[in-house]
């Protein structure tokens, strides 16, 4: 008797082992590039600053902290076209792996987002910092977290290109004193497409209304929302009338329940400066509101439509050099009208590193031999690193580079 | 006898030339930053005056024996004599006027003439008389007409022309009478080296002096202390011979002879008063340091002892500065000192740009950290350069050229 149950006490520790490895086995599948630690560590089998979720919509404020990695294919679809900063994508390639810092402000948005109510107006995030803080970061979070959701992107991954690099510009034929980027909105929605192409294939999407291109094109009601994509990708002509389309159609199905749809906009501020690059045929130069781009992407942030959110950052940086107005407030850089626009709206802050968070991206650094001088390892240099960038995640990055 | 006699009046007339000018080494100290007493000569001097020794000839009484009669003075030596009489009555003049002058300044700025020192005096002229010259030397000064005349040297030869120095047919006597005493010494450094070698004594290194911290006389006061021209040539001899001294093992024993002849690279006077932190009302200790420079910029800095490692910099943290140079002058004094995080830190900087404020605060801080940190630090600090001033200034554009240095474009026809 005492045998049998000796017997099975001791199958019962086998069992338990063997799910154990099977945990591990999961743990390192999502983890494709990274070399794992030693056999010591079997219950947790990543670095105290990894986060063994990949999923945003899994992270929580125990995650606060802690690196997770952007599996390479959903990069490819989500940011083929923009939505990673330049400085950060090139250490990903240094580093040969997107492993993003899971913060504070990317956390308390998809908090809310997971407790809001739907049925309600579309609410309006602004998120804002200080340069260097985070902003585009939090956003490509938010971003993995509504592709993860099945959510409709609308990304506009940094505004101010259209008006300070337009690729090209015309004065727009049907609409006076109007000036039309076109091969900027065939580039966007290139982009749109690429990100939504696994839900463009729902057949829940489909077009509210009759949509009158020229007398002999025309979109019915009732086609999928991928034709008035192929459209505007195809006939340059009119691919600024596709964007308006869309997402009017977007604002339209989000209300009817058909889809929830998320708008991300970098740099939202300026759609309500006063200059852009962008001249008339007459050399004039004009300020984004007559351009036809800016419409669209203003509309779809008011708060007619219900079933979607949309988060929007505001940066100093939008603006040209001389025009910069040495502020990180919301106020400040939406000015009076882009303010009146926002209100009401959810500001949330980025901030530099606390001592938490750059202790765990010393050590990533560390592990990933970001950092080699062995004095920058230690407590003195680390002290000395934290003064000299001031805790602030970009200068951190810079300070560190040579070392 | 009546021989040993006239050759001791002899030294009296010949060698007492305006109060032993060649020793009055007071002279040279304030002009020239000689801090020592030099006693170049170690020969008795009187200190008769040369009218006074003439008198004294004059006045001889006579001997019961017949003196021999005196031998005709040469002329040269009847030139010397003249000179000297005129250059002593003339500095008696200068020295008279002087102290009239002392007392009428004194009346006019209404301190007391017997306690005025030199610099009240030149504070008091520069007050009157400012001045716009650029070189100090050409501002009005009043000074002792010892400090503004220069020193002659006394006859160098008596009446029947026999020089007294026995190098003098080297027409720098002086020098080359330097060059043998450093020679001289170097001997005697060798004897007592073999002594030590034979006695089985170790050498250390203290025996060594150590000559950073002061650098040899230039040229120019160099010929002023020794009251000769001295060329480049024999500047050079110079250097290298008491380079020699200085490199033997026990040149330590010599020290005075050699420091003579250096001058101190230190000022240690303004070092040496570190500051005494004062205390807030909760008790943390705290120093301020005001007027610290770089280039055009001024900063004054604050110090709090027990700290948090704020940093504040015209109120706002150190974000005030976005260059990483800048950051890391300011953080210097304080991983220097290993104070990082133990101090608090409010500098207000006015002025200047980005280098200079940021220069500017790190000489302030390091001033104000000596109060807080002991004397090996301190003097650690000092070699570090955190405690020197930094004097580089943007350089003037010069006229037929388009910057400091920058020439027109050579063209070649």
């Amino acid at each position: 008797m005492i045998g049998k149950s000796v017997f099975r006490a001791l199958n019962g520790k086998q069992e338990v082992v063997k799910r154990c490895s099977k945990i591990v086995i999961r743990a390192s599948s999502t983890v494709p590039q990274m070399s794992l630690p030693s056999s010591s560590e079997n219950s947790n089998p990543l670095p105290f600053f990894r986060s063994i979720q990949n999923s945003p919509s899994l992270h929580a404020s125990n995650n606060s902290g802690q690196f997770y990695t952007i599996d390479p294919s959903i990069k490819k679809q989500l940011f083929l076209y923009g939505g990673i900063p330049k400085t950060f994508d090139e250490l990903c390639n240094t580093f040969k792996e997107t492993c993003m810092m899971i913060r504070e402000p990317a956390l308390e948005i998809m908090d809310y987002m997971k407790s809001t109510n739907f049925n309600n107006a579309a609410t309006r995030y602004c998120l804002y910092g200080k340069i260097g803080t985070g902003k585009s970061m939090t956003m490509a979070h938010v971003l993995h977290y509504g592709f993860e959701n099945s959510f409709v992107i609308v990304h506009v991954p940094w505004a101010p290109y259209w008006y300070k690099f337009p690729k090209e510009y015309s004065d727009c034929p049907t609409k006076e004193g109007m000036v039309d980027l076109p091969l900027d909105a065939v580039a966007w929605l290139i982009h749109f497409k690429n990100q939504n192409s696994h839900l463009l294939a729902d057949p829940n999407l489909s077009v509210c209304q009759d949509w009158e291109w020229s007398k002999r094109e025309i979109t019915k009601k009732g086609a999928p929302l991928a034709e008035i994509v192929e459209m505007g990708i195809n006939r340059v002509k009119y691919s600024t009338n596709c964007i308006e389309a869309l997402l009017q159609e977007l604002k339209q199905l989000s209300d009817l329940k058909r889809c929830k749809t998320i708008v991300v906009i970098d740099g939202f501020n300026i759609f309500f400066s006063d200059k852009t690059k962008i001249k008339t045929a007459a050399f004039e130069k004009i300020p984004p509101k007559r351009v036809t781009i800016t419409s669209p992407f203003v509309d779809i942030t008011k708060q007619d439509w219900s079933n979607g959110a949309v988060i929007v950052s505001v940066d100093d940086l939008a603006f040209f050099r001389k025009d910069q107005r040495n502020t990180h407030y919301p106020r400040g850089l939406l000015g009076p009208e882009g303010f009146e626009h926002l209100d009401p709206f959810i500001p949330i802050e980025t901030k530099n590193y606390s001592e938490k968070e750059f202790h765990y991206c010393i050590e990533y650094f560390l592990e990933r031999r970001w950092i080699i001088n062995p004095h920058a390892a230690s407590e003195e240099g680390r002290k000395e690193l934290a003064f000299i960038s001031n805790r602030n995640p970009f200068n951190l990055l810079k300070v560190t580079a040579p070392l | 006898m009546a021989t040993t006699m006239l050759h001791k009046h002899r030294v009296s007339v010949l060698f007492s030339f305006g109060r032993s000018l060649f020793v009055r080494l007071n002279v040279l100290q304030g002009e020239f930053g000689l801090h020592q007493k030099c006693s170049g000569y170690s020969r008795p001097i009187n200190t008769l005056s040369a009218s006074e020794a003439i008198a004294e000839i004059k006045n001889m009484p006579d001997e019961s024996r017949p003196m021999p009669a005196k031998k005709p003075i040469s002329k040269a030596m009847k030139a010397y004599l003249l000179q000297a009489k005129n250059y002593d009555e003339f500095m008696k003049k200068q020295n008279t006027e002087f102290q009239i002058g002392r007392r009428h300044l004194a009346n006019i700025m209404s301190m007391d003439a017997d306690t005025m020192s030199q610099e009240d005096i030149d504070q008091a002229i520069e007050f009157l008389f400012p001045s716009g010259l650029y070189e100090p030397r050409a501002r009005p000064m009043m000074k002792s007409p010892e400090l503004i005349f220069p020193p002659k040297k006394a006859a160098e030869f008596d009446e029947s022309g026999r020089p007294y120095h026995s190098l003098f047919y080297t027409m720098n006597p002086n020098f080359y009478g330097l060059l043998q005493d450093a020679v001289t010494e170097y001997i005697g450094l060798n004897k007592e080296e073999d002594n030590m070698i034979r006695k089985r004594i170790s050498f250390s290194s203290d025996m060594k002096i150590i000559l950073s911290g002061s650098d040899w006389l230039s040229q120019e006061k160099l010929s002023n202390l020794l009251i000769e021209q001295i060329d480049d040539a024999q500047y050079e001899q110079f250097k290298n011979v008491m380079l020699r001294l200085a490199e033997h093992p026990l040149s330590n024993k010599v020290k005075d002879f050699i420091m003579k002849y250096r001058y101190s690279l230190v000022n240690e006077a303004a070092l040496a008063e570190i500051p005494k932190p004062s205390y807030e009302k909760d008790g943390r200790a705290y120093v301020t340091f005001k007027g610290a420079r770089r280039k055009n910029a001024y900063a004054d800095v604050t110090v709090h002892m027990p700290g948090t490692g704020k940093f504040l910099i015209n109120d706002c943290d150190i974000e005030y500065f976005q260059d990483i140079q800048s950051r890391e002058q300011i953080t210097f004094p304080l991983i220097f000192t290993a104070l990082l995080g133990k101090v608090d830190v409010t500098a207000t900087a006015i002025q200047g740009g980005t280098t200079g404020q940021s220069g500017a605060v790190r000489y302030g801080l390091a001033m104000a950290l000596r109060s807080f940190v002991d004397d090996k630090m301190v003097e650690r600090m000092r070699l570090a350069g955190l405690l020197q001033v930094d004097w580089r200034t943007r350089e003037r554009k010069k006229p037929g050229q388009p910057g400091a240095r920058r020439k027109p474009t050579w063209k070649a026809r």
